[in-house]
């Protein structure tokens, strides 16, 4: 059994602590004890990538008793559902660091403290197999957050943070008293006190039960992420937020809140799930065209971002309750897509800022002339983030929207609307902020990348392109997953039925075709 | 039943009390004028330390809850472990007050004396197996208490707080008296375990009679936890009495309130529970809102604590409405481990407010704690961690109290009451997270040069923090000093089985 | 059996390599701060696309010594998306379709990169043109050579890039760069169907006990599965995504506005090959199309509406570019109605359809070589006369640029359907075959009629074009004595594509005008392969009787005849006939019937309106406002309660008592019962 994830759990937790042995004052060994030790996590780390088996299911699994009177373990382990944030976490932390390497001058031992603590809350978050480990570790990271936002951050820090915090909480408190009922009731049913993840999946409930249980997860993870309605924290804290932490935001806790409707409330409420399905979709499509019209008209790059994410976060809830391979495969791929092409726009945003203390669009415009790297760069990520083939972006999309389309063709062409709303915003974003004569004199002589800011790109731009070139690196991880997820949870069995492995087909020895979800296919 | 020598060991503990109380202002005079508030701290602290020996040791023994003195008291595991909870509180406040007296330029000696008296009543509250007993601690305690809370003589607003606190308090008792004769008229008898078989036998025609006796029982100890609508005096009080004061009554006076009551529901009104259990329910439903809402719109970091403890104490009342004659339950358990982890947290917020609030405490409104995280951040981190505790998120006891605490209530059957609950600290996130705010988001607005080296407070916050973070994810001793969560779970649990 | 071959990968490779190191070399160089060498940086930019023509050819002769049944080499180069059913690899399909594209668009391509040489020579992004240059040649290539439609929409969204890229090339003006977003976002619209269709196919075929696939031939394989109904979604879906591409109405309006971009851009993205990625990707998918009773004649009709709809526009321009850019719509719109019918046909005729389908990929044959002579042919007038697109401020530059003038000549002569230019027979097979559509519906003559009238347009315009350019008296002396003929870099392109416009056309010469000797319809056996649908023998449908043919012949050249002599009559004289500018009709075709208003109005105008409502209305004062005053809500209460908090000591006495007799009350009524 092997400790390799809580070593990387541990590691950056025990870092942030050997922070505070370093004097305030030594600014520049703050910074690279804090890189080094994030570097050394995701060196770790990569074993974790290379050393995971597809078919396996869940691997690297350690288990200890925690409170055996309580039958609380600590309990991790990863699957093709988690890997992909874990190490996400994993890569964009020295990223995140890096990129706030000039950007944050005052508190450093505080914010670097609070950065790996960030990312330990989330690794747990992601790889905890026990519930009651997994709440502890969900509402862990959002301290970090919390005074990254509130002591970092802009003008309105103190309002967006706590804003962020208190709206979070509302959630996951709720979500908090339906896992001690979900933990009661499995003692009820089985005379056993066990958090143990998958033995309190699909369990018997009488219906109010059921609903109020799967509302209270709901809510909790669709404040995260956020879906429509439940979004209004979202522009406040990732404009308001020093971009890194936007950028861990936006890159990794919004997609653990995704995570959480896989991981927990479709397994542990299938009925409730496949009922609510086209009620969350329709949210999510609104969602998405909601988030993209607004972008449309936002005068300020960063805040534009954010309702973009909005937008995309949206595609991946859809995709999500398609509940098909497609879309959730496409959803899970899409974590790491959105993740670098968003978080790099967030950072490229920020370099923008940096050098003319704004971030509203009509500041900037004609920078093409001045600094053809950054152009260069955001051009590329903005193709990414449009869904462009050949980068990793379409990839996610084309799978969620088809996965969607399976589920519901209504909802499908809903959003597939959005391959047009996206370049809308976008192209008109870097046209704005790029082309053009240079018409500020502020602007002229506008510095392009250094190197520090193109190392910080860089690794993102690769990575973008390799998985957008060749996603089946990605994809024959996370796919078994998938399956098994389907399986495990009985929609793969619907699917079966409609799709009949005829024996051209390629993949006839898969027993679980899938297709879309038996009860709504829309032609 | 005789009386013997081996009924004097078992209450030892509080007999060391008493004598110590008395003992102290004796040996006063011949410390050097200069450092006697030093001294004194360190010795009470030594004494309670001694107590606390005591205590532990006989525990280990294993205690027999066999009533003593004709049934007036008993010294069982469930008393040990309140005792042993007191102790902590008043070794805390010791450290804290070894620096605050001096400062605040108040009389040391009578000052631990009267603090020991208290502690010998709650014992008895925690101890005692017949009404008459339990009032007797109720109002040792109380008169210290009254005492310790006006100890400011020159300040009005703490004369006045004192005035009100005695003027309700012996309102209060009253009403407890009362409501104990109303019971012993009823029933012919004050001790516990007989007032149970007299309800299990099914009562008689006096049942009416015990019924208002109960009520005013209940209403009497409603007003000693501080439960709405009897919880007025609180925040007045709070504010007006000196911050450890104030610590030491958040936590000791209000753990010794609910062993009393604990004990009586359980061991003497169980068999009528269905009679009081809808007017527990209402009244910790209106104690959690009142709470709630009203910490709201505090300036004073004092009085916003007051409506803090008002609102655990409803949390606490809806874990006495889920209690069960059953032994397996761990609602009991559950209400033992929330009042350690809640008087944690408390004492270390009071630690910290002791700490910063200037000589005279003029620094206790919330804003004037603006961007103590860059003069103080040690004392930033221990309030923060106490509000965080208080909030009840992880990696803290009082998540962990909360928890326990909810389960227990919900395999009781009370679902409704925790979701309720649960909105309640909701409602309660808001006004912890802005003390936490101001500290860390905030310029500093006053200046702190009063405020200077006080280790022992520091040290009492630090003991606090690292036992409750420690009880919150800890599963063993921690050098063997702070239970972690699990053996502090087996021993509420087997000192509430002393009960039955 | 099938056949594979690793070369076909490299086709695509070759421009993807030196786009990517002169792309580096860009970088490198303006991180320098100049500019890469150009000598190196033409040598690689022609290289690539020659390279890859070279290998084409080599391709082709070995496809041709196939048997034609088993005309089809394959080459699966790595997975690419494996989930489930869905299975898509990075595989080409080289069959005879394919190769007639890539030769013709690694031909051409080459031509044009060379001619960009000169033509961009001085301008201070030549290497940077050149990366997007070989980027499209790579991405137009995977279009074409993609066995499968999602692969083939990598293509096909890698082009859209790349306009984008290219139009906007000269981005300090924003007019240029924005014209570059027009042109993506018309695109994506076109995208939107296109990926419906994929999924809707993808569903089809899971749902209805099919292999899920999207792959060209294992659709076509089921194409029995497909319900007319379900057939006709499909082709239309796909058909919006052909819209976009290939500019028909009502998504034509990008192509004009993308003449901002470098003028042999405009030949080879937006003349001869990218636009006619539509007709190729409906001649591809033909089986769907034939499966549908209506969708053929969806495609047809748009097709015409599009060829008149354009046509008479380019009546009304004064801007060189802008005159061929509506000609290229209108010819698009020739080429659907080309295949269009062919699936109309064969939906009626099994069998019949392919070789219609193959008469409109013949006009995507011959346009590309005469429409890119003529941009090449206009950007040489442009670079003569410094930048001056305006048609009215040149004349008589026929005796300064001679070369430019012959081989434009031709390409206007074969436009205008002249025989024996390629242009005449690739239109006229279209004609015929309209009129042959008319025999089953009636109401097809129409499409026959609008047809005939646009060539009788489009001759009068192109030949408009053609004298104001080059005849009649200088118009603008300064510019007149500037003016000189382009250096030999960008003649000789011009020539060789004049020579093709020459020949091409021979490659299909029907029946009735072999006289004995010349082939008849190489082009179309060639394709056959690719193209039929049903194996239905020889198809007996219906077919003109010879007389008919030259009838119809002699019309069309009338017709075209007509148009030229009326351009020669008004702008042939040394001082042309002015226009009417202040005519109703005038002003509508020279505002492209307001179009782009019409879109602005109807559109975008009320999304950003309503964006701007939900921005300000739902989210700010909406969800936001109620989230931000939830806080003072709570204050407001506590307040209020606060009341009770009276501190008087009597007050809190009261409330005790108060709470205590409610107590009591409750248990008297409690024991009452």
């Amino acid at each position: 059994m092997s400790h390799l994830l809580s070593i990387l759990i541990l590691l950056p937790a025990l870092a942030s602590l050997g922070m505070l042995l370093i004097p305030a004052d030594r600014k520049p060994v703050i910074k690279i004890w804090a890189l080094g030790a994030s570097l050394l996590n995701l060196a770790l780390g990569l074993g974790l990538w290379f050393g995971f088996q597809p078919e396996a299911g869940f691997q690297f699994a350690e288990k200890a008793s925690w409170l055996p009177s309580l039958g609380i373990n600590y309990h991790v382990g990863v699957d093709g559902l988690s890997l992909l944030i874990a190490m996400l976490t994993l890569v964009l932390t020295p990223v995140a660091i890096l990129a706030s390497w000039n950007r944050i001058q005052h508190k450093l031992r505080g914010y670097y403290a609070c950065m790996l603590l960030l990312a330990s809350g989330m690794l747990g978050a992601v790889v905890a197999r026990d519930l009651f480990l997994f709440y502890v570790f969900w509402e862990v990271m959002l301290l970090p957050m919390f005074f990254m936002i509130g002591i970092w951050g802009g003008e309105r820090r103190v309002f967006a943070t706590v804003k962020f915090v208190v709206y979070t909480l509302v959630g996951s408190l709720l979500m908090f008293l339906a896992i001690l009922y979900v933990y009661f009731k499995h003692h009820a049913l089985n005379g056993t006190w066990t958090f143990d993840i998958p033995s309190l999946y699909a369990m018997a409930y009488s219906p109010t039960e059921m609903w109020l249980l799967f509302g209270a997860f709901f809510l909790a993870f669709a404040i995260k992420t956020p879906v429509w309605p439940l979004h209004s924290w979202l522009p406040d804290a990732y404009t308001q937020a020093p971009t890194p932490a936007t950028f861990m935001l936006s890159a990794v806790m919004a997609k653990i809140g995704a995570y959480g409707f896989l991981r927990f409330l479709i397994p542990m409420f299938p009925e409730a799930s496949q009922t609510a399905a086209p009620v969350i979709m329709g949210l999510a499509a609104v969602g998405l065209i909601y988030g993209a019209w607004i972008a449309l008209v936002q005068t300020d790059a960063k805040r534009l971002i954010a309702y973009s994410s909005l937008s995309h976060m949206s595609i991946i809830v859809l995709g999500i309750f398609a509940l098909n391979s497609f879309g959730i495969t496409g959803s899970v791929f899409y974590f790491m897509a959105h993740a670098l092409a968003t978080g790099a726009l967030f950072l490229l945003v920020m370099m923008l800022a940096e050098r003319r203390g704004t971030s509203e669009i009509a500041q900037f415009g004609g920078i093409a002339k001045a600094a053809p790297f950054l152009t260069v760069a955001f051009i590329f990520v903005t193709m990414a983030s449009v869904g462009l083939p050949g980068l990793n972006g379409f990839i996610g999309e084309f799978l969620m929207l088809m996965g969607a389309f399976g589920a519901s063709s209504f909802f499908g062409v809903i959003a597939t609307t959005g391959v047009i709303w996206s370049a809308c915003y976008m192209l008109w974003l870097v046209s704005r902020v790029f082309f053009g004569e240079i018409t500020r004199p502020e602007n002229k002589g506008f510095k392009d990348l250094s190197l520090r800011e193109a190392a910080i790109i860089l690794p993102l731009a690769a990575a973008i392109l390799w998985t957008g070139v060749y996603p089946q690196s990605v994809l024959s991880k996370v796919e078994p997953s998938v399956q098994a997820f389907l399986q495990q949870t009985g929609f793969a069995a619907t699917q079966e039925a409609k799709a009949p492995a005829t024996p051209m087909a390629p993949e006839a020895h898969e027993p679980e075709g899938d297709a879309p979800a038996a009860h709504d296919h829309g032609h | 039943m005789t009386f013997d020598l081996n009924q004097l060991v078992q209450i030892l503990p509080l007999l060391m009390l008493v004598v110590f109380g008395l003992f102290l202002p004796l040996i006063a005079p011949v410390l050097p004028q200069e450092k006697k508030g030093f001294y004194m701290g360190w010795i009470s602290f030594v004494a309670l330390v001694l107590t606390a020996g005591v205590s532990i040791a006989q525990l280990a023994a294993g205690p027999s809850s066999e009533p003593i003195f004709h049934g007036l008291f008993a010294m069982d595991a469930y008393a040990h472990y309140f005792t042993l909870l007191f102790l902590a509180c008043a070794g805390i406040t010791t450290l804290v007050t070894t620096y605050y007296l001096p400062r605040e330029q108040m009389g040391h000696e009578e000052f631990y004396a009267l603090m020991f008296f208290a502690l010998a009543g709650m014992v008895v509250m925690a101890g005692g197996t017949n009404l008459i007993a339990l009032f007797l601690g109720v109002e040792i305690m109380s008169y210290a208490i009254y005492v310790l809370a006006g100890f400011r003589r020159w300040s009005l607003r703490s004369n006045e707080a004192v005035l009100k606190y005695f003027f309700l308090g012996a309102l209060s008792s009253g009403i407890l008296l009362y409501g104990i004769a109303l019971i012993y008229g009823a029933t012919g008898t004050v001790q516990l375990s007989s007032i149970s078989e007299w309800l299990t036998a099914g009562g008689s025609a006096m049942m009416p009679l015990f019924i208002v006796g109960m009520a005013l029982s209940i209403i009497g100890l409603g007003f000693k936890v501080a439960a709405a609508p009897f919880h007025s005096w609180t925040p007045d009080v709070y504010e007006g009495a000196p911050a450890p004061v104030t610590g030491f009554m958040s936590t000791a006076v209000k753990a010794a309130s609910f062993a009393f009551f604990l004990r009586v529901l359980q061991t003497g009104f169980m068999p009528a529970k269905a009679e009081w259990v809808q007017v527990l329910a209402a009244l910790a439903i209106l104690t959690m809102f009142t709470g709630n809402i009203l910490a709201f719109v505090q300036s004073n970091i004092k009085r916003m604590l007051a409506y803090s403890s008002i609102a655990h104490t409803g949390y606490l009342l809806m874990g006495l409405v889920a209690l069960s004659s059953s032994a397996d339950n761990a609602v009991g358990s559950a209400i033992l481990y929330y009042l350690v982890a809640y008087c944690l947290t408390n004492l270390a917020v009071f630690a910290c407010i002791a700490f910063l609030s200037k000589q005279g405490e003029k620094l206790v409104n919330i804003e004037d704690f603006a961007g103590v995280a860059q003069k103080f951040p040690w004392i930033a981190l221990a309030m923060a961690i106490g509000m965080i505790s208080l909030i009840g998120l992880p990696p803290t006891a009082g998540f962990f109290g909360k928890y326990y605490l909810f389960t227990a209530v919900i395999q009781q059957g009370y679902a409704w009451l925790a979701i309720i609950a649960i909105l309640n600290s909701i409602l309660s996130v808001y006004y912890y997270l802005r003390v936490v705010v101001v500290m860390y988001m905030k310029e500093p607005k006053v200046d702190w040069s009063g405020v200077s080296g006080l280790n022992l407070t520091r040290m009492a916050a630090t003991i606090c923090v690292v036992a409750i973070l420690w009880a919150g994810i800890g599963s063993f001793n921690l050098l063997a000093v702070f239970p972690g969560a699990e053996p502090l779970l087996s021993a509420a649990k087997s000192s509430v089985n002393a009960l039955f | 059996m099938e056949h594979t071959s690793p070369l076909i990968g490299l086709i695509p490779l070759f421009p993807l390599l030196t786009a990517a190191l002169i792309g580096l070399m860009t970088l490198f160089f303006a991180h320098k701060g100049q500019g890469a060498p150009k000598g190196l940086v033409s040598t690689l930019a022609v290289a690539g696309p020659l390279a890859s023509f070279l290998v084409s050819c080599v391709l082709f002769f070995q496809l041709r010594a196939l048997p034609e049944a088993e005309r089809a080499l394959t080459q699966t180069v790595f997975p690419w998306i494996h989930v489930g059913p869905l299975q898509i690899d990075v595989s080409f399909l080289l069959d005879p379709l394919s190769a007639m594209m890539i030769l013709m668009v690694t031909g051409i391509g080459t031509l044009i990169h060379l001619y960009s040489v000169g033509y961009m020579s001085h301008d201070r992004g030549f290497s940077r043109y050149f990366a997007y240059l070989n980027l499209f040649m790579f991405s137009m290539l995977v279009l074409v050579l993609g066995s499968s439609l999602p692969l083939m929409f990598v293509g096909w969204e890698g082009v859209g890039l790349c306009s984008y890229l290219l139009i906007g090339f000269w981005f300090s003006d924003i007019a240029k760069a924005n014209a570059g977003n027009k042109a993506f976002i018309a695109n994506r619209v076109g995208d939107f169907g296109f990926l419906l269709g994929m999924f809707f196919i993808f569903f089809f075929l899971l749902n209805n006990g099919g292999t899920a696939s999207l792959d060209f031939a294992a659709m076509k394989g089921q194409a029995a599965l497909f319900t007319p109904f379900a057939a006709t979604v499909a082709a239309l879906l796909l058909f919006v995504g052909a819209m976009g591409k290939s500019a028909q109405v009502p998504l034509h309006v990008w192509l004009a506005d993308a003449m901002a971009g470098p003028t042999p851009v405009s030949a080879l993205i937006h003349a001869a090959t990218m636009v006619t990625a539509g007709v190729y990707m409906v001649a591809r998918m033909g089986f769907m199309f034939a499966i549908s009773p209506s969708a053929g004649l969806v495609v047809a009709s748009i097709g015409a509406l599009t060829a008149i709809f354009a046509a008479t526009i380019a009546i009304a321009q004064s801007d060189i570019k802008k005159v061929l850019a509506y000609s290229t719509v209108s010819q698009l719109g020739y080429m659907f109605i080309g295949v269009g019918l062919g699936a109309y046909f064969e939906n009626i005729v099994a069998g019949a359809g392919a070789a219609i389908f193959a008469v409109g990929m013949f006009h995507v044959f011959t346009h590309a070589f005469f429409k890119a002579l003529l941009f090449l042919g206009s950007g040489s007038v442009i670079h003569a006369c410094h930048e001056e697109q305006d048609i009215w401020k040149m004349g008589g530059l026929k005796a300064k640029m001679p070369i430019t003038w012959a081989t434009m000549g031709i390409g206007t002569l074969a436009i205008a359907g002249i025989p024996p230019l390629a242009g005449f027979f690739s239109k006229e097979a279209i004609l015929t075959n309209a009129f042959i559509a008319g025999h089953y519906q009636t109401w097809l003559y129409g499409i026959y009629a609008i047809a005939l009238v646009t060539s009788g347009l489009t001759a009068f315009y192109m030949f408009r074009m053609f004298f104001l350019t080059f005849h009649g008296k200088p118009r603008d002396q300064h510019i007149h004595d500037h003016a000189h003929e382009s250096p030999l870099i960008m003649t000789f392109p011009l020539m060789a594509l004049a020579l093709g416009t020459v020949v091409v056309g021979f490659l299909n010469v029907p029946k009735v005008l072999s006289f004995g000797f010349l082939p008849t319809d190489l082009f179309a056996t060639w394709l056959e392969p690719s193209l039929k649908v049903a194996e239905h023998g020889e198809a007996h449908m219906f077919h003109p009787t010879a007389t008919t043919d030259f009838i119809l012949m002699a019309v069309a050249i009338g017709i075209s005849l007509v148009g030229i002599g009326f351009a020669y009559a008004r702008y042939a004289k040394p001082t042309p006939a002015t226009e009417p500018t202040k005519a109703l009709w005038w002003e509508i075709l020279w505002d492209k019937y307001y179009v782009d208003e019409m879109i602005q109005a109807i559109v975008i105008e009320p999304i950003l309106k309503l964006s701007g409502f939900l921005r300000k209305g739902v989210d700010e004062d909406g969800l936001d406002y109620v989230v931000n005053n939830t806080p003072k809500a709570y204050a407001g209460l506590s307040n209020a309660v606060r009341v009770i908090q009276t501190g008087l000591v009597r007050s809190y006495a009261y409330l005790m008592v108060l709470g205590m007799f409610a107590i009591l009350l409750y248990y008297y009524l409690h024991l009452a019962k």
